[in-house]
This record gives C-alpha cells, sequence and structure tokens, in this order.
C-alpha cells in the first residue's frame, strides 16, 4: 500500500490547469481534496506521470448564489464549506442533506463536490441530490468550455464524459422555483464513515393554491452504476394531489427501473423494498416543506 | 500478613486512591501522540520485512521459486515455509502452525514465503517477483461440510477434520427434562467477527549476534507466553529472548498468540543480524483473525411452573478455522460458562471444535461468554413467555449468590448478581414496558458473567500466576515491577493505585515497569479478565512486604509497634497518637543508610478446587463479575432497521478501583457486543476468500452507532480480592447479542437467533421469509419462530 511514483504539479491559475492538461492529460490525474484519490493511488499499483493539484485554485473553489443564476460552486470547493452556506440548507436542502451523510467530518472537510462527481462512484451521495435539482456541469480545456446535464456527465461506475484534456470546472443548481422543497434519503448500515446502500432524492414543486405538484424531479442512487433520473415515475406526481396510493406507485416505478447488486451486503430484491421506503419518506418530506 | 491499618480500613472499605477515577498513567502520551507502538521503533540499521499471501485458502504447494526476489536491489533475504517447518501452537498440547506455510495453505492469506529488504517498500516490491503455484483443493468453509468431508482433510492427522471434543455431564439432564414442566428449545448461530483493535499486529525482532540475543518487541498481551513460543519454535533458550512489549493499541484477546509475524522477524533477524520490523496491513491482520469463533449452538432448557430452572442441555459447533490456536479452551470455556449465572443442577454439554479453511479464530473478549449468552439468554426470554413471568423475575429465582457451588468444581465465591438484574430493572422501569410498547418498540433483557482469571494454568509451570518485585529508595520513589500487560484497559493505572494505597503515596512516586521479560517476573498475562484480580494481589502483596520493611524502621525510631502503624500523604503515624510520625521518605532513607535499598517481593496464585472430570482445569476461577443489561430498541417496520435507542447496563466488578476505567470497559465491552449484534462478520465466500478484510467493508461501530448508556457499578466488595475488585473487562460483551434479539421479540414479535442482526434479516423475518441462503455465505441459518413445547 504505497503511493505509486508520480511527479506533482500545482497549477498557478486555470490557464496553466488547461495547459498541463492538455499536455500530459493522458498520463495525468487530477487531485482535489484526495479523500478517495490517493487511497485508489495507493491500492492501484501502478505507476503514474502526474498529479495536477487543484486544491490551491482559489477559482475553482468559489460558491457563490444570486437569483439569476442560482448556485454556482466551482469543482474544488470543499464539501465543508458548501454545507456552511445558509442559502444551501435553505434552497437546496437535499444537497445538503446529501453532503451532511458522507464520511466524517475530517472527509468533508477535505473532499471536495467536484471530487465526489468526478470519482463517479455508484455509491456517491451528492450525484442524485444534484440531478434533483437539473444540475448543470461546465467542463473546460485549454480550448473551450461546454456544458451538459450532471445525469448525462455521470455516465457509468467511475466514468465521466470528462474528455482528454479537460477538467471539470464548476456546477450549476438552478434557482428553486417558488414552492418547491426537496430531500435526500439513504440508507446505510452504520451511523457514520458509512456509504449508503440505496439512495433517493427528489425536489418537487407545488401549485401554490391547493397542494397539486407542479413539477418533479426524482433521482435514484446506488442502484445502477450511475444515478438514474426516474423521469416516468416523476410524471405520475404531476398534477396530481399526493396519497399514499400514488406514492405506491410512483415508488413501485423507481422501483422498477432501478438496477440494484445483489451481494453480501443485501439482497437486490430488498434494495429495491429500501429505494421504495426512501422516495416515500423523502416525499413526504419535502412536501411538508411547502405544504407544512 | 495483613494485619494493620490498612486491613482495618478494609474493614471499613475506605481508601484513599482505590476508588478513585484518577487519570491515566500513560493517558497525556497517548492523547498527545508521544506514546511509542511497536511500529513507531526505529533501530540502528533497521531492515522490513513483507509477508507473501496466499491467494488461496486451500491447496498444495507446487512452487515458491524466490531466486528472483532474492536478486532485486534492496532485498536482503527471503525465506520460504520449508526452512522453519517446526509446528507451534499457544500451548503444547496441539501445535499445528508453522511460520510459513510448508507443503500445504489452509487459510486465505496464509504466509508463503517473507522477503527482508532495507526498506519496507522494497520487500513489498520484491514480492511480486516470487513464482507460487499452488493446486488448489476444495476449500471448505462450513462448520458441518467441514465435519462431513471424510477424505478433504485440512490437517492429515485430525479425522474428520475434528479439533477437539468435549464432553461434560452433571445430574440427569433426561430425567430433569422429562420432569420440567416447561421446555424451551432452540437453534442459534454466532458469526465470526474480528477484534477490530486499530494498531495491526507489529513486530520487531533485534538478534544480536555478538551476544547471542534476541530482542522482540511486539505488542502482545502475554510477554512470557509468548517468549516461550518463540524460544520453542525458533530453537533458543528461553533466557537468550527479552520480550519487550510496547504501548498497545487494543488487544480484545485477539493478541494472546503469537503472530506469524513475530516467529518471521525472529528468524529473520538471526539470519541477518539486524533489526527486522514487520507490520501487517489491515487485511493481513484479518487473515490472521483470532476473533470470535463462530458457533452453531442448540440449546434447551427445562422449567418448573414456579420458574425454578432444572435442566440444561446444550450442543455446540465451533468454526475453528484453519488452526488449532485458542480453540479447545473457548470449546471448553463455553461448558463452563453457559450454565452460570444461575443455579442449574442438570447440565449437559457436548462441543465440537472443526477445522475449517478460515482465518482462525481466538480467544476474543468474552470468549465463550458471547456464544453461550446468546443461547441461554435467548431461551430464558422464550421461557418467561411460556411461564408468564417477568423476564427479571425469572432470572431473580435462578440467580447465583455468593456461595453458590455448581455441580462441577467452580465456585462463585462473591456475587452481587441479583442487584445487578435488580438495578437495571428499576431504572429501565422494566416492568411497565416489556411486552407493553407499541410494535416496532422493544425491550430486551440479558445478563452474564465472567471469570477472574481461570484457577488453573493452562501452560509452563505450576509457579505462581502473578509475581512482583518493588524497590523502594529515595532516588527513584517506588518502582514496582509486574508482568502484567496494559493493552488500554488500564492495569498500569490501576496497579499503581494498588501500590499507592498499601504505601500512603501519592501516584507520581510510583513507577510502575511492566511488559518486559527481562525485567519484570513471569505472569500469566492479560487475558481471561485477571489482571487486576490476579496481578493486583501480587502487586499488593509486594508492596505490603516492602511497606513492613520501612515501617520496622519507623517503628524502631517513633517507639511505636509496627502494626500500629499507618501511612498516608507520605506520613508515616501512629494510629492512636497523630503526634508520633515520620516522613514516609525519611523512613526509607534511614532503612537505606543501614541495609541498602528496600526490596518487597509478592505473588498470588488462586485456590485449587479439586475434583476430577475432563474439562475441570478450564472454568474455575477465585471470581466472577457480573453483568445485567436491557436494551431499548426501534425497529422499523419497514425497512427492519434495528436502532439502539438506549441501553441500561449494571455491573458487579466487586470494588472499582478506578470507576472511571470500569465505565470505559463496560461501555467499550457492550459496544463491541453491539458490532456483533448488528453489524460485524467477517465473510468468507465459498473458496474461502475474505471478502471484506477491511475497515471499510468490515463495520465496527462509530461514535454514531453508539445509543445512550445508563450504567451503574452496583455497590460491592469481594473479600477474596487485593481491593475488594474483580472482572469487568468482559462480562459486559457477552449478553448484548441476546439483548438485542430479545428487544427485536418484544418490539416486532419474531425470534431472530442469528446475529449479525442485518436490516434484512428482520424484514424478512417480519414477512415469515427465511433468510436467503446465500451461496458464497457459510452461516446463515435464518430465524426460527420459537419452538416451545408445554408439557
Amino acid at each position: 500500500m504505497y503511493l505509486p511514483s508520480f511527479q506533482y504539479l500545482a497549477p498557478k491559475d486555470t490557464g496553466e490547469l488547461a495547459a498541463l492538461l492538455s499536455d500530459h492529460g493522458d498520463n495525468a490525474r487530477i487531485l482535489s481534496g484526495g479523500t478517495d484519490l490517493l487511497v485508489q493511488l495507493k491500492n492501484s499499483g501502478a505507476d503514474l506521470g502526474y498529479v495536477i493539484d487543484i486544491s490551491g485554485l482559489e477559482k475553482l473553489s468559489e460558491i457563490s448564489y444570486d437569483d439569476t443564476n442560482g448556485l454556482v460552486i466551482g469543482a474544488a470547493a470543499k464539501l465543508d464549506d458548501i454545507m456552511a452556506l445558509p442559502v444551501v440548507k435553505e434552497k437546496y436542502f437535499a444537497l445538503y442533506q446529501a453532503i451532511e451523510t458522507i464520511g466524517a467530518r475530517q472527509i468533508r472537510t477535505m473532499g471536495s463536490l467536484g471530487g465526489n462527481i468526478c470519482n463517479a462512484s455508484p455509491a456517491a451521495d451528492t450525484p442524485p441530490a444534484l440531478v434533483a435539482f437539473n444540475a448543470e456541469v461546465s467542463i473546460a480545456s485549454d480550448a473551450a468550455e461546454r456544458q451538459m446535464p450532471l445525469v448525462d456527465f455521470i455516465q457509468g461506475n467511475r466514468k465521466t464524459d470528462l474528455g482528454k484534456g479537460e477538467y471539470l470546472k464548476s456546477i450549476t443548481l438552478p434557482v428553486p422555483a417558488k414552492n418547491s422543497g426537496s430531500a435526500y434519503h439513504h440508507f446505510r448500515v452504520r451511523g457514520g464513515m458509512e456509504i449508503a446502500m440505496v439512495a433517493a432524492a427528489l425536489s418537487i414543486q407545488l401549485e401554490a393554491d391547493n397542494g397539486t405538484v407542479k413539477d418533479a424531479v426524482i433521482a435514484l442512487g446506488v442502484v445502477g452504476p450511475a444515478p438514474i433520473k426516474a423521469e416516468d415515475a416523476a410524471k405520475i406526481l404531476i398534477g396530481q394531489k399526493p396519497n399514499e396510493e400514488l406514492l405506491q406507485s410512483v415508488s413501485q416505478a423507481c422501483a422498477d427501473i432501478s438496477q440494484p447488486i445483489d451481494d453480501f451486503r443485501a439482497s437486490a430484491e430488498y434494495r429495491k423494498e429500501i429505494l421504495r421506503v426512501l422516495i416515500e419518506e423523502a416525499f413526504d418530506e419535502a412536501y411538508a416543506q411547502v405544504a407544512g | 500478613m495483613d494485619q494493620d491499618s490498612a486491613y482495618t480500613r478494609e474493614q471499613v472499605r475506605e481508601f484513599e486512591i482505590v476508588g478513585q477515577s484518577v487519570p491515566r498513567v500513560e493517558g497525556y502520551d497517548k492523547v498527545t501522540g508521544r506514546a511509542e507502538y511497536t511500529d513507531d521503533i526505529d533501530l540502528h540499521g533497521m531492515t522490513y520485512a513483507k509477508v507473501y499471501c496466499s491467494p488461496v485458502a486451500h491447496g498444495i504447494i507446487k512452487k515458491v521459486d524466490v531466486s528472483k526476489a532474492k536478486e532485486y536491489p534492496g532485498v536482503l533475504d527471503v525465506i520460504v515455509g520449508e526452512e522453519h517447518p517446526k509446528k507451534y501452537s499457544v500451548n503444547d498440547l496441539l501445535p499445528t502452525e508453522t511460520p510459513l506455510a510448508v507443503d500445504k495453505v489452509r487459510y486465505f492469506g496464509e504466509g508463503l514465503a517473507a522477503v527482508v529488504a532495507i526498506s519496507e517498500q522494497i520487500a513489498a516490491e520484491a514480492l511480486a517477483l516470487i513464482d507460487v503455484e499452488i493446486e488448489e483443493l476444495p476449500a471448505l468453509v462450513n462448520a458441518h461440510d467441514s465435519e462431513a468431508s471424510a477424505d478433504n482433510l485440512i490437517h492429515d492427522f485430525a479425522k474428520n477434520n475434528t479439533n477437539h471434543t468435549a464432553e461434560q455431564h452433571f445430574g440427569d439432564v433426561d430425567d430433569a427434562l422429562a420432569k420440567s414442566d416447561v421446555v424451551v428449545e432452540e437453534t442459534f448461530y454466532t458469526s465470526m467477527v474480528n477484534g477490530g483493535f486499530i494498531e495491526t499486529q507489529s513486530v520487531v525482532a533485534d538478534y544480536d549476534p555478538g551476544k547471542r540475543k534476541l530482542t522482540v518487541y511486539n505488542c502482545n498481551q502475554l510477554a512470557h507466553t509468548l517468549q516461550h513460543t518463540i524460544a520453542r519454535t525458533i530453537d533458543m533458550p528461553l533466557d537468550d529472548i527479552r520480550v519487550i512489549i510496547p504501548n498497545v493499541g487494543g488487544g480484545f484477546g485477539g493478541k494472546t498468540e503469537a503472530t506469524p509475524s513475530v516467529l518471521i522477524a525472529s528468524i529473520m533477524s538471526r539470519k541477518i543480524g539486524r533489526p527486522v520490523k514487520l507490520t501487517y496491513d489491515r487485511d493481513e491482520s484479518i487473515y490472521q483473525n483470532k476473533g470470535r469463533h463462530a458457533c452453531h449452538l442448540s440449546l434447551k432448557l427445562g422449567f418448573n411452573k414456579d420458574g425454578t430452572i432444572q435442566a440444561l442441555d446444550l450442543s455446540i459447533l465451533l468454526d475453528g478455522g484453519a488452526h488449532s490456536g485458542w480453540g479447545f479452551v473457548v470449546l471448553w470455556f463455553i461448558a463452563a460458562l453457559t450454565h452460570l449465572p444461575y443455579k442449574v443442577r442438570n447440565i449437559r454439554y457436548e462441543g465440537r471444535r472443526v477445522y475449517t479453511n478460515k482465518p482462525t479464530p481466538g480467544a476474543q473478549r468474552s470468549f465463550g461468554g458471547v456464544q453461550a449468552r446468546t443461547a441461554v439468554e435467548s431461551c430464558f426470554d422464550m421461557a418467561a413467555v411460556e411461564l408468564g413471568i417477568n423476564p427479571y423475575e425469572l432470572r431473580m429465582i435462578n440467580a447465583v449468590e455468593t456461595g453458590y457451588k455448581c455441580p462441577s468444581v467452580v465456585e462463585v465465591r462473591h456475587s452481587e448478581f441479583k442487584k445487578c438484574l435488580e438495578s437495571v430493572a428499576t431504572r429501565s422501569d422494566f416492568a411497565n414496558k416489556w411486552g407493553k410498547l407499541p410494535r416496532g418498540k422493544g425491550i430486551g433483557f440479558a445478563a452474564g458473567h465472567y471469570s477472574s482469571g481461570g484457577a488453573f494454568l493452562l501452560y509452563n509451570s505450576s509457579r505462581a500466576h502473578s509475581t512482583a518485585n518493588i524497590r523502594v529508595d529515595t532516588e527513584a520513589g517506588a518502582t514496582v515491577f509486574c508482568g502484567v500487560t496494559d493493552i488500554g484497559q488500564g492495569s498500569t493505572t490501576v496497579m499503581t493505585q494498588i501500590a499507592c494505597e498499601v504505601f500512603g503515596i501519592p501516584m507520581r512516586k510510583v513507577n510502575f515497569i511492566c511488559q518486559d521479560t527481562m525485567l519484570a517476573p513471569m505472569d500469566n498475562g492479560t487475558m481471561d479478565s485477571r489482571a487486576t484480580y490476579g496481578a493486583g494481589h501480587a502487586v499488593k502483596n509486594a508492596a505490603l512486604d516492602a511497606r513492613s520493611k520501612i515501617f520496622d524502621v519507623a517503628a524502631a525510631h517513633l517507639g511505636v509497634r509496627a502494626e500500629q502503624l499507618q501511612c498516608k500523604d507520605e506520613l508515616i503515624s501512629s494510629i492512636y497518637d497523630d503526634n508520633r510520625f515520620i516522613n514516609f521518605w525519611e523512613a526509607v532513607r534511614m532503612y537505606q543508610e543501614v541495609q541498602g535499598t528496600v526490596f518487597g517481593t509478592g505473588d498470588y496464585t488462586p485456590p485449587q478446587p479439586r475434583g476430577d472430570y475432563d474439562g475441570k482445569i478450564i472454568g474455575p476461577s477465585p471470581a466472577f463479575g457480573f453483568t445485567a443489561q436491557i436494551a431499548e430498541v426501534d425497529v422499523n417496520l419497514r425497512t427492519g432497521q434495528v436502532k439502539v435507542l438506549k441501553y441500561y447496563e449494571a455491573t458487579d466488578c466487586g470494588k472499582a478501583v478506578n470507576p472511571a476505567s470500569v465505565e470505559g470497559q463496560v461501555e467499550g465491552g457492550v459496544v463491541m457486543g453491539l458490532g456483533q449484534a448488528l453489524i460485524e462478520e467477517i465473510v468468507v465466500d465459498r473458496n474461502g476468500r475474505v471478502l471484506n478484510p477491511n475497515l471499510h467493508d468490515y463495520k465496527i461501530p462509530t461514535t454514531m452507532d453508539v445509543p445512550e448508556f445508563d450504567s451503574e457499578i452496583v455497590d460491592a466488595y469481594d473479600p477474596t480480592s487485593a481491593y475488594g475488585g474483580k472482572e469487568v473487562g468482559e462480562a459486559p460483551t457477552g449478553p448484548v447479542c441476546a439483548a438485542i434479539m430479545n428487544a427485536v421479540y418484544d418490539a416486532v414479535g419474531v425470534r431472530l437467533t442469528e446475529v449479525p442482526i442485518t436490516p434484512e434479516k428482520v424484514f424478512r423475518a417480519m414477512r415469515g421469509q427465511h433468510s436467503r441462503g446465500l451461496e458464497l455465505e457459510t452461516t446463515t441459518i435464518g430465524f426460527h419462530n420459537a419452538k416451545i413445547r408445554s408439557v
């Protein structure tokens, strides 16, 4: 369990970062908080050309919010710093809940949101919550910058859409609509330093007058290689006043499209049952935020 | 010997330092990181070893070619198993292990070769150059399969893969069961768990070629036993080997054996004439396991209508893993621990321990106790339902009291067990909650006990179990030499308190030298909860011996009879006349002027009960600690997840020499039990590969998993003990699984009979489904609806 040998590079600005990636992108890993990367490097046993440290780049650590652009989080922003912003708890509660469950305080102090996304672990906590807010990611290189929905960016287990020479620059969460609420619920067997066995995030918007669901986004976590946006399940809710039967059909629709693994920790069948519980509980919590 | 003022104070149990929660002697060092552990040691010329771990669990070794590794730059030497084929074990009864595998591999991760190099990284790199060929044999990963496998033998000499068998029968069990009004019967399974000590096993072996002597630094619990194991296995005279135990980062019984690494490092250091360090990674530590034995139990209890227990009939099958280890002791210990703490006269026990191709378990905290209590305390709960007697009352009816003699030679010389039962029942308002909480909420009762060290030595000799020597002088204060090991439980602090109490001097005037076979006299070591009771006696006796010499000088000086002297706050004075006093150190100085250094010595050996039957030497103890526990749980009716909301505990540890340490032992012990009850299990696939050899997948509780505690040390004083204290390190772990099982039954009406109680097991049980039989798993028995026969 030793770090392989590599050259450590610490660019001074994003321009230098882009140039380094352009030169070494094939043979480099980006270091942000290191909570996943260092463990992986120790386990890999394979030598690596370069490790490019972005944790010192202030521009990539910025977090801003305004009523036009929404919440823009630099890829290297620390999880703990994001959680500490009052607007996150107030308007993006599901993200707050997702960050709160990650590891322990030490991990959240070091770990970054961009790292949690780019690591692309099927068990990552923040991606389902981000998907529930229709988050977009900005991807940059020395040549260009492009945007895409986060749900498309994470393509599978440890797989993202990052191309050669590209890096994740920021994550944007649109301003939530009025009368909306959100929640992230997860299931795990230990109280701390634990990853989720199943997770669900959703955001909902209600009609102002009568509690009918106007819009809903549902995201499923840890039940597939990447977060799943459960669009058909969400549609069941739209235009409806929630009741137990309706919620059961929503959670059933989610379970139907989920693809959980079956291993010594739990059976796939059980994970689907848990997913249904999480969807229903998350909905209840989000609904209560708006309807009181 | 003890007829003095201290004795007078003991009559009223008033002490100066005993009974105080003084801070740990080594606490500052541990909290600030100053404390040195084995892996921190850096000797001149240090070299580093790594072990090639077998990628298969069972197979014939065809080739281990280390020639390329030997040539790798920086490598000093490479050894293979056949160079050192001598077998060892924790005792001489059944040595089965070799430092590195010879001819055959018996468990996943077993060492095949070891490399020593100028750096650990080079040693690790050289491992990749070793060429190994193994002809794989079918792995036996289930104790039942292993027993039935007549022609696939893990050890050639062990027919049907049987390691040990044990039988005991007292009274007439068949007759008593037939006459019982109610008989409850159930089968149980307790899982294999690991101690999860934060410090993995580490060793530094330093052979001095000039003196031809070996010094071994190792985080072991039993310095003298380890010394013997090394001497026998690598053929060196005992007194040429010095074992030093640095700070130990948790032991829990798992560090009572020599790991192969100790022998490998010793062999290599002797070969190259330089110090060799070998520290296990977490996965290697888990392959060496020495955790708790997985156990299949089948138990019948018979009761009369009035609740009095009539008979106990238990048969068990222990999954022994690849080697012998402490296995036979665990096997007999279950026999001895099952019937206490209840007054049952008809007892039958049949136990078998079989080899499997799994990491070898050993003597983990409350060994034998967790298995026995899980079955017995669950069946008590079942019987309570059937008899219509509250589980608290049922235990009170049958609880042992001071002076109880078992049908075996086991004798309970002191017990405040009933106080423990009463304490938790009252504090939790058990009578008003049991069977009366809303669905999903439950309360469960369980109780237990543990011995304060065995009455008999299992190895070595018939010499004293503990010896302490003390030197008192004005140059160094009072210096105690004692062989007991502080593995984090606080024995150094407790022994220092005992010495201070005898002398009447403050903590900082006492030095405690232990964990070094050259400096400290022979001791049975830290296991079986014997330190405070056993070594405590020896330290007290040694201090009394030294003090009598100092008092003699003071007596002559003051013109007061020595037995009328007392010492408090470093002043020796007449118990009748405060004006007749002399400073303690002045008296020491006067002694030194004439006779030199003050020396004292003391030892302790428990009473040896007479009797003759199989397994007699395991079980009898000079003292037993007791515990009663109540768990309150919330069971999620949709997911099956069990959350422990509150935990009540009451301990009879006699006089708590250091109450803060007792509290730490109780709560730590319960949390360890909660880990086994809810989340911990070493999982092995059908090929014997360990699936969770790391602390990410092998889950131990975090602080976030600890419930609210309400624990109490009941008022007790064991007059047979040095200062009234006895066992507390192990009893609290024993009943936890059963307390949770009973609480889950109270909450949702299903009786889980297998730990860990995962959410999915509860979920399935609530739906009347059996646990899925995972092929890769070795353990699934499932839940049973309680089988109760009313006669």
